[in-house]
């Protein structure tokens, strides 16, 4: 984005703020009217719970004044509010954090119908194993953006804790250190990628272009739209790996987990002294335009000056 | 361009706070970072974005204007080159605006001479110009400059190569919802820009369409589906690559809390550079019943198929989990699954492979005393034609305490056990990681911390991490806070005699509370 065009969004944005003051969602339920007049009742004996959704894009107040951007109330999610009011009773108000998850999807569902919220309650894992919306959302107290329970956006790792682990393994992505966040990879909630099924490697080539392809020369473990199909995962270990370069085997292990050193290949290279790594000529490994072998475009001028100075060889022989 | 990005964020803040009754809060911390290393710059990942100097924060602020306008920013470390800035404006229902923006280093030789700078600027905007109807739009610019040795460096004889690109990203879209069913269309695009290797220069878009919704009059059956376009290419080389993917299904809630779910993939991938086209087909089934409260049972199955038209991979997965509330404060959870993958026509390099994975955890939750949550994973995969093996298995612990009169600790362990038998040799490693945090309540307007992570990888490896940190919060009159942190980081590769490093940093500031 340019400079210019940055200026445009925040003078765009500064323009709307101060210009509306109308919000246009509402609660599809209620009316904006029922919305204010009874959650007004609640918070004449409840006017402590009220103020702690006063950051929240929930929030009421207690003195009829309400803002215009209430679009929930206290009714929107309380059902039973009309018993509970005519006969005030902990046993005859609807807590939605005390519902089964279908109740609860169905309780936000009523304002928040977003692609998140249709993949959450059909083709999601977290749908199948029963994960509830208050398991990351927390809706009282909480100034979070998107009222998640953790504003870093890792709040995944309160539950995936094994997960967490892996990121202070020898070599990981930089999550800890806030650069990277779990939704940077993981698209939670999209309807079109469940969980066991195919794909390409969109996700990682979002950020590593240079090593994504295509190349003419494919190595076809790379790519999974390929029926070799194993894609980045088949040798990197996304979240941390006890490798260096987030390698789930170490050096050659790596590729031995596919292929065997050829014949010719055993030679003097692979005694003690001199041993080459195999990417030290097949530095291409991702896909190459230049060879089908993987093999460094420049290897000749780089590695001949090296054996005649290592003390092996020389031009004369 | 940060600059400009900060004083726009800061000048539409100030005026805010200028013009309308509001309230809100945050913190404003003024600082120092005292960096002493040793050792190998290129081996402690943890440690690779650290920075020395005077250090400016805006942490935590929010502001929201009575007419239901919201601000939040969180500006960390302002001045230092890992600065990590977020800033957000928004109005339920009506409009909103995040822009973020942070720096990352990786360091590759022993001096820490050699290193790749990651800078990432991003932003998104929406508004809603009618309730039923939400436009937005975003981009990022990502540049990553400097320079990196190889992995393994003896052919090009040590010396770091250069590393200089940027990628700008952009999308705009328009959803549309309306009483349970949703339209969206979205359009995106990548450029990436190499001024090392202009070859490398590509292009990318990106097309989407996606819907949900009930089937009118049957509201109990909610279907779903899209299609999504993507096409990449070199800007200086005849080679792209295209895929059509298309996707559909349908959840249908049956009566006593039973579901079962159906979904579909279509997708055709071809690429002129190898002049392969490939098809992925994928037909997916679940099943669930539930006891609401108590517990829940999922069974799936999945066919998919990998077809280049030449070999044709065909592979079954079958799955299972399920959860079990004995109590409020008690649950239980497993799942389980199997994936066969056999080549149905030609052949490919690894063959025939069979995957399997198992969890199985349980978690005890008291509102009062904590949580406590133990869990055992299990991987494994088998390929006979290659000789090739992966048997992985993890147990893990963690769990966080209340009950102490002055502090809450949490804290847990993890370890990972892999085996990888390969064609011509063996890879093992054993992994013990421990972490804990002991955080005490305020006490004498102090509070005091001490974390500790330790991570020791054995048998093919022979590592040894230590990061210890603690901290010391003393509340002063008036909302301030004078805070100190040591950290001490430690590394060491028994393996190579020059992969060892040890880091102190020391963290000295000054913090007020904002409260408006």
């Amino acid at each position: 984005m340019t400079p210019k065009f940055i200026n445009l969004l925040v003078g765009a944005v500064v323009f709307l703020a101060l210009t509306f003051s109308v919000s246009f969602s509402e609660n599809p339920i209620y009316n904006k009217e029922e919305l204010i007049d009874n959650s007004a009742t609640c918070l004449d004996c409840h006017e402590d719970i009220g103020r702690t959704l006063a950051a929240s894009p929930h929030r009421v107040y207690s003195d009829n004044e309400l803002p215009v951007s209430v679009v929930s109330g206290c009714i929107g999610c309380h059902d039973g509010w009309e018993t509970h009011i005519e006969d005030p009773s902990a046993e005859n108000i609807g807590m939605p954090s005390q519902e089964p998850y279908t109740e609860q999807a169905e309780i936000c569902g009523r304002c928040h119908v977003t692609p998140h919220q249709a993949a959450m309650t059909t083709s999601d894992p977290h749908n199948r194993a029963q994960v509830d919306c208050l398991s990351c959302h927390k809706i009282h107290d909480n100034s979070n953006n998107a009222l998640v329970i953790d504003n870093t956006d890792n709040y995944c790792v309160t539950c995936h804790t094994a997960v967490k682990s892996e990121f202070s393994r020898r070599s990981a992505h930089p999550l800890e250190s806030g650069n990277i966040k779990c939704m940077d990879c993981h698209n939670l909630g999209s309807i079109e990628d469940p969980v066991l099924a195919v794909g390409m490697n969109f996700g990682c080539q979002e950020c590593h272009a240079e090593i994504s392809g295509p190349f003419l020369y494919e190595h076809k473990v790379v790519y999974n739209h390929l029926t070799v199909g194993g894609s980045c995962l088949e040798c990197h270990q996304p979240h941390g790996s006890p490798n260096d370069r987030l390698l789930n085997q170490p050096g050659d292990a790596v590729c031995k987990q596919c292929h065997m050193t050829p014949p010719g290949h055993i030679t003097e290279h692979s005694g003690l002294g001199t041993k080459l790594a195999c990417v030290e000529c097949h530095s291409q490994i991702h896909g190459s335009f230049d060879n089908s072998l993987f093999l460094d475009p420049e290897l000749g001028t780089k590695l001949f000056p090296n054996c005649n100075q290592s003390g092996c060889h020389s031009f004369a022989n | 361009m940060n600059r400009k990005i900060i004083t726009a964020v800061l000048m539409l803040a100030m005026f805010v706070i200028n013009s309308a009754k509001a309230d809100g809060g945050g913190a404003v911390k003024i600082g120092y970072t005292f960096l002493d290393e040793e050792g190998n710059r290129a081996v402690n990942q943890s440690t690779y974005n650290q920075y020395e100097g005077f250090d400016f924060s805006l942490e935590k602020f929010r502001y929201s204007l009575d007419n239901g306008v919201r601000f939040s920013a969180d500006l960390k470390r302002l001045t230092l080159n890992n600065r990590n800035l977020y800033f957000g404006a928004e109005k339920s229902g009506l409009f909103g605006l995040r822009l973020y923006n942070n720096q990352y280093r990786r360091v590759y030789d022993y001096e820490g001479n050699s290193f790749i700078r990651r800078h990432t600027t991003s932003g998104k905007i929406w508004v809603y110009p009618h309730q039923y109807v939400k436009l937005y739009g975003g981009g990022s610019f990502v540049g990553r400059s400097g320079s990196a040795l190889q992995f393994f460096n003896v052919v090009n004889g040590g010396l770091p190569t250069a590393v200089d690109y940027e990628q700008k990203q952009a999308n705009v879209g328009m959803q549309i919802n309306y009483r349970g069913r949703m339209l969206l269309a979205e359009y995106g695009g990548i450029n990436y820009l190499n001024n090392e290797n202009y070859y490398l220069n590509q292009s990318r878009r990106r097309f989407k369409v996606r819907g949900f919704g009930p089937v009118p009059r049957y509201e109990w059956i909610l279907m779903h589906g899209g299609f999504m376009y993507y096409r990449t290419w070199y800007e200086n080389k005849d080679i792209e690559i295209q895929s059509n993917k298309g996707w559909g299904g349908l959840t249908v809630n049956l009566p006593e809390n039973f579901s079962v779910s159906y979904s579909f993939i279509f997708e055709r991938t071809a690429s002129d550079s190898d002049l392969v086209g490939t098809d992925n087909i994928a037909h997916t089934v679940y099943a669930s019943h539930l006891w609401p409260g108590y517990a829940g049972v999922t069974v799936g199955y999945q066919n998919d198929v990998s077809d280049d038209f030449e070999n044709v991979v065909k592979a079954d997965s079958y799955y299972f989990s399920g959860w079990i509330k004995p109590d409020t404060k008690l649950e239980f959870r497993v799942e389980h699954g199997f994936r066969a993958e056999k080549v149905d026509e030609g052949s490919r390099l690894p063959g025939v492979e069979d995957r399997n994975r198992f969890k199985v955890s349980g978690r005890y939750k008291d509102n009062h005393y904590g949580s406590m949550r133990i869990r055992y994973e299990g991987r494994t995969r088998n390929n006979d034609q290659l000789s090739s093996e992966v048997d992985f298995n993890r147990i893990s612990f963690d769990g966080n305490l209340f009950v102490f009169k002055y502090a809450e600790l949490s804290g847990g362990y993890s370890y990972s056990k892999g085996d990888y038998k390969n064609m011509e040799e063996r890879f093992e490693f054993r992994d013990h990681l421990v972490y804990g945090d002991l955080l005490s309540h305020e006490y004498y307007n102090t509070h005091l911390g001490l974390g500790v992570m330790y991570y020791r990888s054995k048998r093919d490896n022979d590592v040894e991490k230590i990061s210890l940190r603690l901290t010391g919060r003393y509340h002063l009159p008036n909302g301030y806070y004078f805070e100190v942190k040591y950290n001490a980081d430690n590394f060491d590769n028994f393996h190579v005699t020059d992969e060892y490093y040890t880091a102190n940093i020391v963290e000295i500031n000054v913090s007020k509370d904002l409260l408006f």
